[in-house]
């Protein structure tokens, strides 16, 4: 099997989500409820989490409502369509 | 997959040698059956052995992913990305880098083991399989096929999750919009005849790969949308029907489905003339043709014989692949299952990589 043609996809353990939290930079704003889902502006908990999206210098957190994991989906692909041009 | 296998020979300590080879040689012949079975039977051991855990979710998320990729490109001709999970924030010493858009997933431990694969499948679906076939779709068509195509992923390896995927995002999001419910109509038409699914993937694969001069228009949304429905057309043919047009001609996208192999065509051996009419449909710009037919052995010769004949006479011409498999025709207003063989041939020369 070649290795190339496997997309890497990074995934974090709830049980690790504190050192991911740490290293970039948001756990305190995390444990103090002042992080919200990109889309549904719902406070983010490691109960709902879903997925962190760095953007400029940014990291954006999705929530786990199927909603909001639809909208993330597509932001990411038009982002990277319109990145590449 | 070198890391897989020192993950694996990690796990196997204690197992023997012997143990170690019968299960690398099965790992060799099938790596993605073998990653999908070691993570199921792994799972055991997370009760026991937390580390177990991340091994379990990767070999299963990947091994049950890859398969259905496989399974695709089996009944396509498209080579289709699989998914490697790496794992972040797992060891101390790891330093964490997020490049822009490298999105990370959290995943659960075992109680959410359904809702693990569901978001995994979602994910790998959107942003992996299906992003080089999604390029000019707008976005209820790539939601729909999105919903689709996991939909059938979950029923094919875990049905356990499929009741958690339906009431969480198919119900909700085909019942929230007209226009995803009625493609989701379209694509299920499709898919009924068990082939035309992965054909429609596979046009759009070709089409995503197009380069485009001037903004992509509705012109091309509209020619997607004409795909789609002559495909749902022809997998609604009953048999022997003459009302479905064989030949689907855009702009952007031209293919065409052809059945040579009828009990007159075969009698007669009316081979040459069935090369003709393929040949006559490449030289007129077509790019993808799917010869169709019967699977028993006079049938599936006959065809051979005139996919033969065509690539002889225009020597561009690729086979992209031949299969056999079940189908499910309609016959006296019946879907019956049938055997059918299919080949794909494809003509390189005519495609405008680069579209004004």
């Amino acid at each position: 099997m070649k290795e190339e043609e496997r997309k890497s996809v990074k995934a974090v353990h709830e049980r690790d989500l504190d050192k991911l939290l740490t290293s970039i930079g948001i756990k305190n704003d995390f444990d103090a409820g002042k992080i919200l889902c990109k889309f549904c502006k719902k406070i983010i908990t490691k109960e709902n989490v879903y997925s962190f999206i760095p953007e400029s210098g940014v990291v954006n957190v999705a929530c786990d409502e199927p909603k909001c994991i639809l909208e993330f989906n597509f932001y990411v692909a038009e982002k990277k369509k319109n990145e590449k041009g | 997959m070198g890391d897989f296998l020192l993950e694996l020979l990690k796990y196997l300590i204690g197992g023997g040698a012997p143990t170690a080879v019968i299960l690398l040689i099965v790992f060799y012949c099938y790596p993605d059956q073998f990653q999908k079975w070691i993570g199921f039977f792994s799972r055991a051991f997370n009760y026991i052995w937390k580390s177990s855990e991340y091994f379990s979710i990767k070999n299963e998320v990947e091994g049950k992913l890859n398969t259905f990729a496989s399974n695709l490109e089996c009944h396509a001709g498209v080579p289709y990305s699989k998914i490697k999970i790496i794992w972040t924030s797992r060891n101390e010493e790891e330093k964490i880098t997020l490049e822009d858009w490298e999105t990370v997933i959290v995943t659960r431990d075992r109680r959410g083991r359904n809702k693990n694969f569901v978001h995994a499948a979602y994910f790998y679906t959107s942003n992996i399989l299906l992003k080089p076939a999604k390029r000019f779709l707008s976005k209820h068509l790539q939601t729909s096929l999105d919903l689709f195509t996991t939909k059938k992923i979950l029923e094919l390896d875990n049905p356990q999750a499929t009741e958690q995927f339906f009431g969480d995002y198919f119900v909700p999001h085909a019942g929230e919009h007209e226009e995803i419910f009625k493609y989701i109509q379209k694509f299920t038409n499709i898919d009924k005849l068990n082939l035309f699914f992965p054909i429609l993937i596979q046009e759009l694969f070709y089409l995503g790969k197009k380069v485009f001069l001037s903004r992509p228009n509705e012109q091309i949304i509209g020619e997607i949308k004409g795909l789609i429905n002559y495909l749902e057309k022809w997998s609604n043919r009953p048999v022997g029907s003459r009302n479905v047009p064989e030949e689907f001609c855009g702009k952007y996208m031209k293919c065409s489905i052809k059945i040579v192999a009828t009990a007159f065509s075969r009698q007669l051996n009316l081979v040459d003339s069935q090369a003709r009419r393929l040949s006559k449909i490449f030289s007129q710009g077509y790019e993808n043709i799917y010869v169709m037919g019967g699977a028993e052995k006079e049938s599936k010769k006959f065809i051979n014989d005139v996919v033969q004949k065509t690539l002889k006479t225009i020597p561009n011409l690729e086979k992209v692949r031949n299969k056999e498999f079940v189908v499910k025709i309609i016959k006296d207003g019946i879907r019956t299952k049938i055997q059918n063989y299919f080949v794909h041939i494809h003509n390189p020369c005519a495609v405008e990589h680069i579209v004004d």
